[in-house]
């Protein structure tokens, strides 16, 4: 096996705030991992965390009802024989917002002490490599890299 | 999400197609929360059909929850894929909910 087989695919999108636009964009990232050979299970769980990255921009970077909320989905899409890799960052002018530095939701708590809040980003932060965040000229820039290998042939 | 419901012998059986995500949400909220309306509800979710559950999904199934213990109810969710088991252990709902195999086991978790 080779480097020759790796293929790099690169998919920029400027997303709106509202549920259509987030679910065009979760589409396009849908084809495009499954172009890239992954199989439906890998894709679904590739999809969390992409969800819960751009919804959690779309919601709270900004006010309720500001507009016009425009931020960049960027994703590098690589395919390389032993799997797939993707990395995915959201970049925002919302207000300052970290989210690598959110506390842990107890997961050990019961059902009836549990709050329905925080898991989005317990689970970005659970199902990728590594996570990066950064605030330059006023801009959030939050990238992950997720990574699946190949289902053994 | 589509969501087929059937009501037998005081047991809901909710099942469940598609994704359990941010889209979903009202449509499963209003499925789901509303068969706690009853005193004692007992409730089944199938989950053999979804393809995955996010934080939005979760989320709902919390409240379901919250709403069984609330109203001395039962839940219990059964046939959950691997992604959808994933999420779950990461979030600690397979510590605290109800979850078997299959069918049969479900309506035995709720006391069926």
């Amino acid at each position: 096996m080779t480097s020759d087989e790796t293929a790099t695919r690169r998919l920029d999108f400027a997303c709106a705030r509202d549920d259509a636009a987030i679910a065009a964009v979760l589409a396009r990232l849908e084809e495009a991992l499954a172009d890239a050979g992954c199989t439906p299970g890998a894709c679904a769980a590739f999809l969390v965390v992409a969800e819960e990255m751009v919804t959690n921009v779309a919601r709270y970077a900004w006010p309720a009802g500001a507009v016009p909320g425009i931020f960049t989905v960027s994703t590098v899409v690589t395919r390389r024989d032993d799997g797939v890799e993707v990395e995915l960052a959201t970049e925002d002018d919302g207000i300052p917002f970290d989210p690598t530095a959110r506390p842990v939701p107890d997961t050990d708590a019961s059902v009836e002490e549990r709050t329905v809040g925080g898991l989005g980003i317990h689970l970005v932060m659970q199902m990728t490599e590594w996570q990066r965040y950064s605030r330059d000229d006023g801009r959030n820039r939050f990238a992950v890299l997720w990574r699946r290998a190949a289902p053994p042939s | 999400m589509d969501i087929y419901t059937q009501a037998t012998d005081g047991v809901v059986l909710h099942r469940l197609k598609g994704r359990l995500d941010n889209n979903a949400t009202v449509k499963a909220e209003g499925a789901i929360l509303g068969s706690f309306a009853g005193p004692a509800p007992r409730v089944i979710l199938d989950m053999r059909d979804v393809a995955y559950v996010s934080s939005a999904g979760l989320r709902v199934v919390l409240m379901a929850a919250k709403r069984a213990k609330a109203s001395d109810g039962r839940l219990a969710l059964f046939g959950l894929p691997a992604a959808v088991q994933e999420v779950f252990d990461i979030s600690g709902f397979s510590k605290v909910l109800s979850i078997g195999a299959d069918e049969e086991d479900a309506r035995r978790l709720i006391g069926a």
